[in-house]
């Protein structure tokens, strides 16, 4: 619009009494936008066949051949590779089961930087209960830098216009839903997606505090000293009225989009969440009934955020306010008391740098204790539409990248590098469950893909970061149209 | 020699010509060419001269640092103090929300525009904050802005006018406007009639002063 035609325009208005010329204004300003919580509570009940995505990040890079595609040293040897410098475990330290081929490793042994902390892994236990929902995914990704190698985790390497994998899930079954994308992560896992086309009820919200974030939903939840809500009601009136609508700094500024999203942020989402009343729903205290079970299930929440990331995800999903979340251990250490209680070491899965075996064999068993209780938790929770929860769900376990293959002179207490090549984990009732896609090769410890329909391995592949961003949607029934180049990754999905 | 003054005659022509072009183009907009008046003393005085719409706005709104120390100075309130949520400083549960960054979770890049929880997250801490002063300034010693406001009347007094206009005075570097004070006289009536007796005063001082903490003047710049 012309500058002469916007002066013509005003010049009308001003027959107009003032209030409502600046009623109008704020209305103007508050205007028929992308996330408006309004329209989208509207649309909630047209959207109730919903997935659901728990990205599971291992941050430092969660080696797939230290878990469920270790190899035995034996297997090497036969293979004519050289078990002392390949890393491969002796055959006591590892589980195979007849009715799978996954593998589990029980590693048994101390990290002796981290004041002799003992570990004791027990992968197969974790396997003989959840095979049937997991598979695992071969992979070859693209960057050894941990924050950009985090970020093509979820991104398929910018498969889809650099829309994140959580912002995609969120665009297709977030609709209507207060917190569609909950990201409660951390480094390049939780980063926004580059795509200025998302809708903006897709983008996620981040969340640094997981014990005490829900309060920040509310203005005035569990403030003891805060005038009542009548008052508070007032209060926002005049101020939105009286103070802010013939303020001279409005008038100047109403254009900013800064200003126009502040507005529309602190009335219409505002109300939403008051609505709902999701700082109650979603507190982590023993005043909100939602919340008893979970902190009986992950009872060391006030000092692990980990597993306050875990009841906020569960609540979140269950409740009815959110379709992806994304969690996992971070790169600070969190111990209940010295050294030698390290529940998660510096660095996470990257302290692998320091000594590898333990480490892995510490943060798999940390992520497989937190997977495993949600898992739990998920089942017992009756979908609206029937069935529970985690019919609905799919568990991504997504990573950095691998870690080096090599160990030496066979020694058990070893240091390990950042590796391109590496799988993932995947469980849902909705992927093609006890399964390992592609294969490894004993004399090198590198994976290799597998044929996309059939699922065949073959070692002439390797399964791209976009290929498995776009099988992990497809399995989750979302259209990867947009993906350029992907193929149908059929032999990800159940059905 | 010729041709040297034909090629400085042709520049001089075209300098002519540029210069005419420009005059015309100037010419062309008519008022818009004329120097702008400037705004900013309506904006600070608050009268009600019209202000101009800015077309080219860059508007941010405060970060947790710039927030806080605002927030602190205004209320004259230590800046870790302003609100306490679980045993610590609230404002770093919506560090991120607020535009900070946190090492701890890889996060080093500041959000710039605000997401639909920051707003919130900032009436939170602004209504705590309040809710300090107010408690101070009510609980005898030396008040700093809510001096001699009456326990339970309903008039809106000359300490009433006064406590709102060092509130205006601290947040926004400026007086209020009589639409301000007519917000804030009318917001007692309202109190009046809401609350009981000897609350009337207290909850009063903490409903304005989280309006003016919570304006948009107040919290984007």
């Amino acid at each position: 619009m012309s500058r002469s035609k916007k002066n013509s325009k005003n010049h009308k208005r001003s027959g107009l009494d003032r209030r409502e010329v600046l009623t109008q204004g704020l209305i103007l300003a508050m205007g028929p936008l992308l996330w408006s919580p309004r329209r989208l509570l509207a649309a909630e009940t047209a959207t109730d066949d919903r997935r659901f995505l728990i990205v599971m990040h291992g941050s430092g890079g969660a080696s797939i051949i230290d878990s469920f595609m270790a190899l035995s040293s034996n297997e090497v040897r036969s293979a004519g590779g050289d078990a002392n410098q390949l890393n491969c475990y002796e055959p006591a330290q590892l589980v195979s089961f007849s009715d799978s081929p996954l593998r589990a490793v029980n590693y048994q042994g101390t990290i002796a930087v981290l004041g002799n902390l003992k570990v004791q892994g027990a992968q197969d236990a974790f396997v003989r209960k959840h095979k049937q929902d997991m598979m695992v995914v071969t992979t070859e990704s693209t960057s050894v830098t941990h924050t950009t190698a985090q970020k093509r985790s979820v991104t398929g390497n910018e498969a889809w216009s650099g829309r994140t994998i959580q912002e995609v899930v969120a665009a297709s079954y977030g609709k209507g839903l207060p917190l569609a994308n909950l990201l409660l992560g951390q480094g390049g896992f939780v980063e926004h997606g580059i795509d200025s086309s998302l809708p903006g009820f897709a983008k996620g919200i981040l969340v640094n505090e997981p014990a005490t974030w829900s309060k920040g939903l509310s203005s005035a939840y569990g403030i003891d000293e805060a005038p009542s809500e009548e008052v508070m009601a007032v209060a926002r009136e005049i101020r939105d009225q009286m103070l802010d609508a013939p303020s001279a700094f409005y008038r100047t500024f109403k254009e900013s989009p800064v200003m126009r999203d502040w507005i529309r942020a602190r009335s219409d989402t505002r109300d939403l969440f008051e609505r709902s009343k999701l700082a109650a729903g979603l507190d982590i205290s023993s005043g909100n009934a939602n919340a008893i079970e979970l902190m009986r299930v992950f009872p060391d929440y006030t000092w692990d955020p980990y597993e306050a990331q875990a009841i906020l995800a569960c609540m979140a999903i269950t409740q009815g306010t959110t379709c992806t979340v994304t969690l996992g251990p971070s790169f600070t250490v969190v111990s209940k008391g010295g050294l030698s209680e390290t529940r998660n070491p510096p660095i996470g899965f990257d302290f692998s740098h320091a000594s590898h075996r333990g480490v892995q064999s510490l943060m798999w068993t940390r992520m497989l204790s937190i997977t495993d209780r949600m898992i739990g938790f998920l089942k017992s929770k009756e979908y609206p539409r029937g069935g529970s929860y985690w019919d609905r769900s799919l568990a991504y376990f997504a990573t950095d990248f691998g870690r080096s293959k090599i160990r030496p002179g066979a020694a058990d207490v070893f240091a390990s590098g950042h590796h391109l090549n590496n799988g993932v984990l995947v469980i849902s009732p909705m992927a093609n469950g006890n399964k390992v896609l592609g294969g490894i090769d004993p004399k090198t410890a590198l994976t290799y893909g597998f044929d996309p329909a059939s699922g065949r391995p073959d070692t002439g592949r390797k399964t791209e970061e976009k290929d498995l961003f776009a099988g992990l949607l497809q399995a989750m029934n979302i259209n990867t149209s947009a993906v350029h180049g992907a193929p149908d990754m059929r032999a990800m999905r159940r059905r | 020699m010729a041709h040297h003054k034909t090629k400085i005659l042709a520049m001089i022509g075209m300098l002519i010509l540029m210069d005419g072009c420009s005059w015309f183009k100037k010419k062309g907009r008519g008022n818009q060419a004329a120097p702008r008046k400037p705004k900013s003393a309506d904006i600070r005085s608050g009268d009600d001269g019209e202000p101009g719409l800015s077309h080219r706005a860059n508007v941010r709104f405060k970060k947790i640092f710039l927030l806080r120390n605002d927030y602190a100075r205004a209320l004259q309130l230590p800046p870790n103090q302003l609100c306490v949520e679980a045993g610590k400083d609230c404002l770093e549960n919506y560090n991120i929300v607020l535009g900070g960054v946190d090492a701890n979770l890889m996060l080093y890049e500041r959000i710039e525009k605000p997401v639909p929880t920051s707003p919130i997250a900032i009436e939170r801490v602004a209504l705590q904050a309040c809710a300090r002063r107010v408690d101070l300034d009510f609980g005898g010693g030396s008040p700093l802005i809510f001096t001699r406001i009456p326990a339970s009347s309903t008039n809106f007094t000359d300490a009433h006018k006064d406590a709102v206009q060092r509130l205006y005075r601290n947040f926004l570097q400026r007086d209020p406007t009589d639409g301000d004070y007519a917000g804030h006289e009318k917001l007692l009536d309202s109190v009046s009639s809401m609350v009981s007796g000897n609350e009337i005063g207290k909850t009063w001082a903490k409903s304005a002063c989280w309006m003016v903490a919570t304006q948009l003047e107040s919290v984007l710049y």
